[in-house]
């Protein structure tokens, strides 16, 4: 009977394993490197956002004036709008998506293979530890960093609104918390690529030179096998109409243009689904769109239902990617060879 | 008199490393791979060149006149170089990371599993190693872009555009751009290498300096621009104030630009190409052309931007100085 008992997956050693593995990111130079960078990066954005965000008010506010003064009284074709302090909460968007990848890659391309390079992990396996514990262990303290690391340029967002005297209402704070999830979710799907290539290649540096290959490949090469596909399974265009065209064939062309368009659209975000850059995108897209332009401050109330509609797609996406690799760098862990 | 004949670098050992540094860059799995990556990103940019060369030609033979009577912007008759026009912006961030993972491990690896020792023992000097590392990758590069140009040109063949003696000057003054740009990345990348013995660390950190490079200096640039340069004068100023601005705007722009390598090849790249181009500016995002009379020539762009076209080749060799210096006081133990 005893040997049942060590069969379960002790979580003790687990979180032992996970603690030291954050401790030791935590106080890794070369991590705290990149995050310093990403500090710097987003203090940057926000100095931008502000000023944009000034400049579109005193636009606003020209805008505003000119209605007014206009006789007779008109309004203009496009009205004007209140510009959203949203686009500065979401500024360290850009720099995650470009630049995020790296953060995630140098947390995990070392986890398997820098201790086989430096023979620690035999030294790890003889105590009285399961492999899988370790991995386990491992890939949890990773993400924990990551979660923790991605957390930074949002606080600096609010702290930045706060500063210049801004109101974060609690609709703003439960948007910044979400779109967190989103890039931790993004950030994981990298961190997995690392962690897999971790374990297959002979040491870190093709590790990460393999990463960066999945990298390059899900961010401008899928894209673009995207657009192809979905060229190839619509079709030509429909030829657009003479002008005495009669109704029916009028009718039956628009048939088949949007007949084309669903086909194109269709192909095309069943490619894109596939990159973890464009799920990630498409999330943002669609927060931006639900919340910032379409209900505004309303948003609390009526959008969860909608944004859970539109968002489910990219979300198991994304939880799907990293799973995907983590699984096959806990399989490769459990067998590898260590001689 | 025996040693000092073996003490000049007599090539034998420098071409037996340069030979087999090439043929072993050119079967890596890892550069194979992103030496295709590199080709399949470029793909896409090379047929929107495709397209809006034949918009041009199409827009030439038969100018559209609006509902007003006036002609379209005359667009001239396209060049077939202007199709390799969006290509910079696409070699600019794979290119990079293919140049950089061709060089991280040159020297980081061979310490790793320790077989530097074992070359260093051998009838070879060390000047010589270093040397023979560096011009093998550089072969490699060039011999990938002079591939990718080959396979670019008989693209256009097929589809009937036939380069002149002028384009066929500005593709290759444009290839040439491409091989320092990637020859910078690979210089960097050997030089971080010799100093990191762990080939992780060694990526790492030069993927920190190609993020330093293309993300940070031009968000820095930006803000430089917003702080130093002023604010933009108002519609009432003098004629005197309004050219100070600009001076010192133009002023941030090229330090900017000379500082960040991406921004340095985008634009020997973009006037070897369109030799038309007078200024442009990459923080603006505005480039200004000479009118088409024709009268330019391929070689007036290294007139124009020499010290960006200077910068772009100095720079690897500044690199490749670095790392010499570093790999002769090695200590290998």
């Amino acid at each position: 009977m005893s040997g049942d008992a060590p069969m379960r997956i002790d979580l003790s050693r687990v979180a032992i394993i996970a603690r030291k593995e954050f401790a030791d990111h935590l106080t890794d130079r070369t991590f705290l490197l990149v995050l310093a960078l990403f500090g710097i990066l987003t203090v940057l954005a926000l100095h931008d956002g502000l000023a944009s965000y000034a400049s579109s008010l005193q636009w606003y506010a020209l805008q505003l004036e000119a209605m007014k003064a206009a006789v007779p009284p008109s309004i203009p074709p496009n009205s004007p709008y209140i510009p959203s302090t949203m686009y500065i909460l979401l500024a360290p968007r850009e720099n995650f998506l470009l630049f995020g990848p790296v953060l995630a890659i140098a947390v995990g391309f070392d986890l398997i293979s820098g201790e086989r390079t430096t023979r620690s992990l035999r030294m790890l396996l003889v105590r009285p530890v399961f492999r899988d514990e370790v991995i386990t262990g491992k890939a949890v303290g990773g993400a924990a960093v990551l979660a923790l690391a991605s957390a930074v340029p949002f606080i600096l967002a609010l702290g930045a609104m706060l500063v210049a005297g801004f109101t974060v209402t609690p609709y703003a704070a439960v948007m910044v918390v979400l779109f967190w999830g989103a890039t931790v979710l993004y950030l994981l799907a990298y961190f997995a690529v690392a962690v897999a290539f971790s374990g297959f290649a002979e040491d870190g540096g093709r590790a990460l030179a393999w990463a960066m290959a999945v990298f390059i490949l899900f961010s401008t090469a899928v894209p673009t096998a995207a657009g192809y596909a979905a060229g190839l399974a619509a079709g030509p265009l429909p030829e657009p109409l003479p002008e005495d065209a009669l109704p029916e064939g009028m009718q039956s062309y628009l048939e088949e243009q949007s007949r084309y368009y669903g086909t194109y659209n269709g192909v095309r975000n069943a490619v894109l689904a596939l990159s973890p850059n464009s799920n990630y995108e498409g999330m943002y897209e669609t927060v931006v769109e639900v919340l910032v332009d379409y209900h505004g401050e309303d948003a609390v109330t009526h959008a969860p239902g909608e944004l859970l509609d539109r968002l489910w797609q990219n979300v198991v996406a994304l939880v799907a990617f990293p799973a995907i690799f983590l699984a096959v760098a806990y399989v490769r862990f459990m067998r590898i060879d260590l001689r | 008199m025996h040693v000092i004949r073996n003490n000049s670098l007599t090539g034998g050992g420098l071409l037996t490393v340069v030979r087999k540094e090439f043929a072993d860059h050119l079967t890596n799995r890892t550069s194979l791979v992103l030496a295709v990556l590199l080709l399949v990103v470029c793909v896409l940019p090379f047929q929107q060149g495709l397209a809006g060369y034949r918009y041009a030609q199409e827009a030439y033979a038969d100018p559209v006149i609006d509902e007003w009577g006036f002609h379209e912007p005359m667009l001239g008759l396209p060049n077939a170089a202007d199709v390799y026009f969006p290509l910079p912006e696409a070699i600019s961030t794979a290119g990079a990371i293919l140049a950089i993972a061709m060089g991280f491990d040159l020297v980081s690896r061979e310490r790793q599993t320790g077989s530097l020792k074992m070359l260093l023992v051998r009838p070879i000097f060390r000047d010589e190693v270093i040397t023979g590392k560096a011009l093998g990758g550089l072969l490699a590069l060039t011999a990938i872009i002079a591939a990718g140009i080959a396979a670019s040109v008989a693209v256009l063949l097929l589809e009937g555009i036939v380069p002149g003696p002028d384009d066929l000057v500005s593709i290759l003054l444009f290839s040439l751009a491409t091989v320092a740009f990637l020859a910078f990345y690979f210089g960097l990348a050997l030089a971080i290498s010799t100093v990191v013995p762990r080939t992780g660390k060694a990526f790492l950190y030069a993927l920190i300096a190609f993020f330093i490079f293309s993300a940070v200096i031009p968000a820095v640039g930006e803000v430089t621009k917003d702080t130093f340069a002023g604010a933009h004068p108002l519609p009432g100023a003098s004629p005197s104030e309004r050219e100070e601005h600009q001076a010192r705007l133009d002023l941030i722009e090229s330090v900017v630009t000379v500082f960040s390598p991406q921004w340095n090849y985008k634009l020997v790249a973009a006037s070897a190409l369109e030799p038309r181009l007078t200024a442009y500016s990459f923080l603006g995002g505005s480039w200004v052309f000479l009118p088409d009379d024709g009268s330019t020539r391929p070689m007036d762009a290294l007139a124009w931007f020499w010290q960006n076209a200077l910068v772009l080749f100095l720079a690897p060799l500044a690199l490749f100085v670095l790392a010499y210096i570093a790999f002769q006081r090695m200590d290998v133990r």
